[in-house]
């Protein structure tokens, strides 16, 4: 007689991280079934689905950080579940829960391609070898795309499409610098990718730069693409019909928590071996290059939305920064200071854009007297890293990390950072509380009324209620989450 | 007795007033100033228990608070006062009440503008009681975010674009001194955990210094990132370009509290952080500091003499004295930094009862250009008096609060940068030129036209002008009073930075 739990039987703690993705993968066959008929059950079920595999992985993650780091690898070497990645896999699955809940439009299939899409990311975060990689970067990009074609208006589809042709070019970018990097090395793995480089010195000098320089703007390409598309203006002018800002923040906040995650892990190297310094090298220039376009390009733009949308990209440049000094022995674990970042980054970013529109509807009366103006404004000054919001405390440690380390030019990209971002984010309030009201349209001029959801503003709500926590408490993040040695 | 954790009371109270402000309905206007004045009375009438309980020989910190906050980033929540913080605090709490009663004619945007205010006393507060530099950083920021909405908001137009020089401004000091901050943390070492430290106590021991702050050019560029930061604040010429045009537009309160509170704390971070922590670089930077605050004295004078706007006047009068103090904290000299602690105090006396005087003027006649002023002894003789001896003390006038603090500094300037001192003096001059063009243009003459139509003072208006009026004389008739609270403490300072 055959023992069922016998031939299911894997070892526990392996099954115990493995789980939220084993329901989150059934939860996406099961909302592709459930969506060969028309009506609300696959978003329902994405929900459940979300919920579950959201505490799940909570579990796992408080598993993981009692005692020393621990990397499971429960999908075999391809993927690796470290603290890092555990924490990621948290926030990217609570965000995707939170975006599943507040999507207005009634195509319930694209809540399917979203949990696709967070499944993809979650593997991005795990991704131990440059095969995982691709397979994960393929699964999150298929099913961010799908989701955008699904939730974009007929003035939006250009600039999906766009995006779509764009992601595609970096994920073959991606494959080839990926296939060349691993190569060089000799193994598939991406940890300790740079010091296997290293011990073969009669490789081409230029070889690795090129390789690695051909993946890392692919991955940035398919990853973060160009967000201000999807706030762009429609033939008509009328931005607000392009794209879901719930799906505006999964594409700008999410990919970057990923993305660190995998950096911690693929800059866990030696700092003095030539290839980690070319790759610091590539970092501060891509950081700078980020943080200085992705801000200044966000000051330029005409509405709130595409400003937070812009500047999502100048946020990915000042973490990169704290990847410069990855490999050196800090007081902190590689990488944990941009990934701090993107954390406390992401929930504002997410609560921010869930009101956006609602605080652009509002007249300047009305900002004055409504939750939606207070919430929306406190989330601005976390994302300026002010005090007493969280976003202060992973910008501290950062600088700590950098001043530690002696980069000071890292240190330096990341104060023009701050004030680029406190310019961004702060001018807003004063024009949402200007009390003379000479841009803001008023009676008839003032369109459509209200159209704020009680849900989007409870949920923006509480984000803030959770990062004043944060900021003003000890941070969850250390050192249970064994970010801190 | 004295309650527990006075320290975060007197801090925390104004912030938990902007709480209960936020929670009120806009349209209950009365409620929500009365909350505003009751919880910036609370901090009021604790400061004066601490002053009372204070002892005056003992330089270390007193009433201190000290917990541990977030260990592994080196935090703590480390509060305490002494001679040098403890009457700014006094004051700032004093100012700070009254700025709420000069305010109670705004009734545009009134929940937003008395919770800043609460916001912005609490980070004031915060910053003069810090003992980590964490912390103190913290309510700094708090400082300039509150400043920032409350002159972009309520500035108008010009104040809209003063607001966004203040914040590139001070947002760039501010970054520039965490990166100094953060410096000093990593290379001062807690002997009891032996890991690096916020501790500013810690931190004034030169003992824990390690071998690479030992570098004096590593020193000097620590030294700049903290100048820096104080300087935008205090302001220090030429970084002052916000300040003229916010006070043309904004409430007569808010040019009140940058005069009074926000200046206060520039100069007080160079005589708490800069100075001690880093005396040799002190040192070094000292001419330059001399410099900037001579030059402040004079330029601040001639540009109060060219204008017409009396709260622009003003602003440049305030700039002016600041300057002097300047000139005292640079002088290293126990006179000297017993005048510029003396001034620090005064100033923001003087400073705050001006604004309010002027800010009186504006609501009878809704503007403050002196062309069009006259006859306030005529119509308002009580209002004209009271402005007449905050005219006077702000030019150094013997037996008001200015002249002793002026003539400590220039005591103290004098022997070692004879121009720096006579720069002061000239900027004096140029004080008692403006100050008496003031009372010729508003006091004198005929009654401007509509002034009739006023009343002649208003009960809150006394209330406001009499204590800081009585205060004045008492500080220039007996200043030791002041002297004996701050004594201490700025004699330990002097021996450290070998003056």
């Amino acid at each position: 007689m055959v023992d069922v739990v016998e031939v299911f039987a894997v070892p526990t703690v392996a099954a115990a991280v493995w789980r939220a993705e084993i329901v989150l993968a059934a939860t996406v066959l099961l909302g592709l079934l459930a969506s060969v008929r028309p009506g609300p059950w696959p978003r329902l079920l994405v929900a459940a689905g979300l919920a579950a595999s959201t505490w799940l992985a909570l579990a796992s993650w408080l598993d993981l950080g009692v005692g020393p780091a621990l990397a499971l690898r429960p999908l075999g070497d391809h993927f690796v579940v470290d603290p890092p990645a555990a924490l990621a896999r948290v926030v990217i699955l609570a965000t995707a829960l939170l975006v599943v809940l507040n999507l207005s439009r009634p195509d319930h299939r694209g809540s399917v391609v979203l949990a696709l899409s967070a499944l993809g990311l979650i593997w991005l975060s795990e991704a131990a070898t440059a095969g995982g990689l691709l397979l994960a970067v393929a699964a999150a990009v298929s099913g961010a795309s799908l989701a955008a074609w699904c939730y974009a208006a007929p003035a939006g589809r250009p600039a999906v499409r766009r995006w779509h042709l764009t992601a595609t070019l970096g994920f073959g970018l991606l494959a080839c610098g990926a296939a060349l990097s691993s190569g060089l090395s000799g193994s598939l793995e991406l940890v300790g990718l740079l010091d296997r480089v290293a011990l073969r010195p009669y490789l081409p000098a230029g070889a690795l730069a090129a390789f690695l320089g051909c993946g890392g703007v692919g991955l940035a390409l398919s990853l973060l693409g160009e967000p201000g598309r999807f706030a762009a203006a429609g033939p008509a002018g009328d931005h607000r019909e392009v794209l879901a800002p719930a799906l505006s923040a999964w594409l700008t906040a999410v990919p970057p928590v990923a993305l660190a995650a995998l950096l911690t892990r693929f800059f866990q190297t030696s700092t003095d071996a030539p290839p980690a310094a070319l790759a610091a090298g590539w970092l501060t220039w891509a950081a700078g290059i980020l943080l200085l376009g992705g801000f200044l390009a966000a000051l330029v733009q005409p509405t709130l939305e595409r400003r937070l949308v812009w500047a999502a990209t100048g946020q990915v440049g000042l973490a990169l920064t704290g990847f410069l000094v990855a490999g050196s022995t800090s007081g902190t674990a590689p990488g944990s200071a941009p990934l701090q970042l993107l954390l406390v980054f992401a929930p504002a970013q997410l609560g921010a854009l869930l009101i956006v529109r609602s605080v652009e509807s509002l007249t300047t009366a009305e900002r004055r007297r409504h939750l939606v103006s207070y919430v929306f404004a406190s989330l601005l000054v976390g994302l300026a890293a002010l005090p007493p919001l969280a976003g202060w405390r992973p910008r501290f440690a950062l600088l700590q990390v950098l001043l530690s380390a002696d980069h000071y030019p890292g240190a330096a990209l990341v104060l023009v950072g701050t004030l680029l971002g406190c310019w961004v984010y702060l001018r807003p309030l004063v024009d949402l509380w200007r009390l003379d009201g000479d841009r803001a349209p008023t009676g008839d001029a003032a369109g459509p009324a209200l159209s704020w959801s009680t849900g989007a503003v409870m949920t923006a709500a509480a984000l803030l209620a959770l990062l004043l926590a944060w900021g003003l408490g000890m941070s969850p993040l250390l050192p249970e989450s064994g970010l801190i040695p | 007795m004295l309650p527990a954790h006075s320290l975060s009371w007197i801090i925390l109270l104004p912030l938990g007033g902007a709480l209960a402000i936020f929670l009120l309905p806009p349209a209950r206007r009365e409620a929500i100033k009365t909350v505003a004045l009751c919880t910036a009375a609370l901090p009021l009438a604790q400061v004066l228990v601490l002053l009372v309980r204070f002892d005056r020989v003992e330089t270390t910190f007193q009433f201190v608070e000290h917990y541990t906050w977030a260990p592994l980033l080196g935090f703590e929540y480390f509060l305490g006062v002494d001679g040098l913080s403890l009457p700014l605090v006094a004051m700032s709490c004093l100012v700070a009440f009254l700025a709420l009663l000069v305010a109670w004619s705004v009734e545009e945007g009134v929940k937003g503008f008395y919770a800043l205010m609460l916001v912005l006393e609490t980070g004031v507060l915060g910053t003069l009681c810090a003992l980590d530099t964490a912390l103190l950083w913290l309510f700094w920021e708090l400082v300039i975010v509150a400043m920032f909405l409350l002159v972009s908001l309520w500035g108008g137009e010009e104040g809209r674009r003063s607001g966004r020089q203040f914040l590139l401004f001070s947002q760039a000091g501010a970054l520039a001194m965490l990166l100094a901050l953060l410096a000093l943390h990593q290379h001062v070492v807690n002997p009891l955990s032996g890991g690096p430290t916020f501790n500013l106590v810690l931190q004034l021991d030169q003992a824990n210094h390690d071998l690479w702050l030992a570098d004096p050019s590593v020193r000097r560029w620590i030294f700049g990132g903290l100048a820096l930061g104080f300087a935008v604040v205090v302001p220090v010429f030429p970084l002052h370009v916000w300040q003229p045009r916010l006070h043309r537009s904004a409430p007569l309160a808010i040019p009140m509290l940058a005069a009074a509170l926000v200046a206060k704390l520039g100069l007080y971070g160079l005589l708490r952080l800069a100075w001690p922590v880093l005396p040799d670089a002190a040192a070094w930077a000292r001419p330059l500091v001399m410099t900037l605050g001579a030059i402040a004295a004079v330029h601040g004078g001639l540009a109060a003499l060219g204008r017409r706007d009396l709260a622009v006047i003003l602003g440049y009068g305030s700039f002016s004295l600041l300057g002097v103090a300047l000139v005292g904290v640079g002088s290293f000299a126990r006179s000297g930094l017993l005048g510029a602690g003396h001034l620090l105090v005064a100033h923001g006396l003087v400073y705050a009862m001006l604004f309010a005087a002027a800010g009186g003027m504006r609501d009878r006649l809704g503007h403050l250009d002196l062309e069009r002023w006259g006859g306030l002894y005529q119509r308002a003789p009580i209002l004209g008096g009271l402005l007449t001896v905050a005219l006077l003390a702000a030019w150094g006038l013997p037996g008001l609060a200015v002249f002793p603090g002026v003539a400590m500094t220039l005591a103290g300037a004098l022997g070692s940068y004879p121009a720096a001192a006579l720069a002061a003096v000239a900027g004096l001059l140029l004080a008692a030129g403006w100050s008496s063009h003031v009372i010729l243009k508003v006091c004198l003459g005929e009654p401007a036209p509509g002034l009739e139509a006023t009343p002649p003072l208003l009960g809150r208006e006394l209330a406001v002008l009499l204590p800081l009026a009585l205060l004045l004389v008492w500080l220039g008739v007996y200043p030791r009073s002041l002297a004996d609270l701050t004594g201490a403490t700025l004699a330990y300072l002097v021996r450290v930075v070998g003056g």
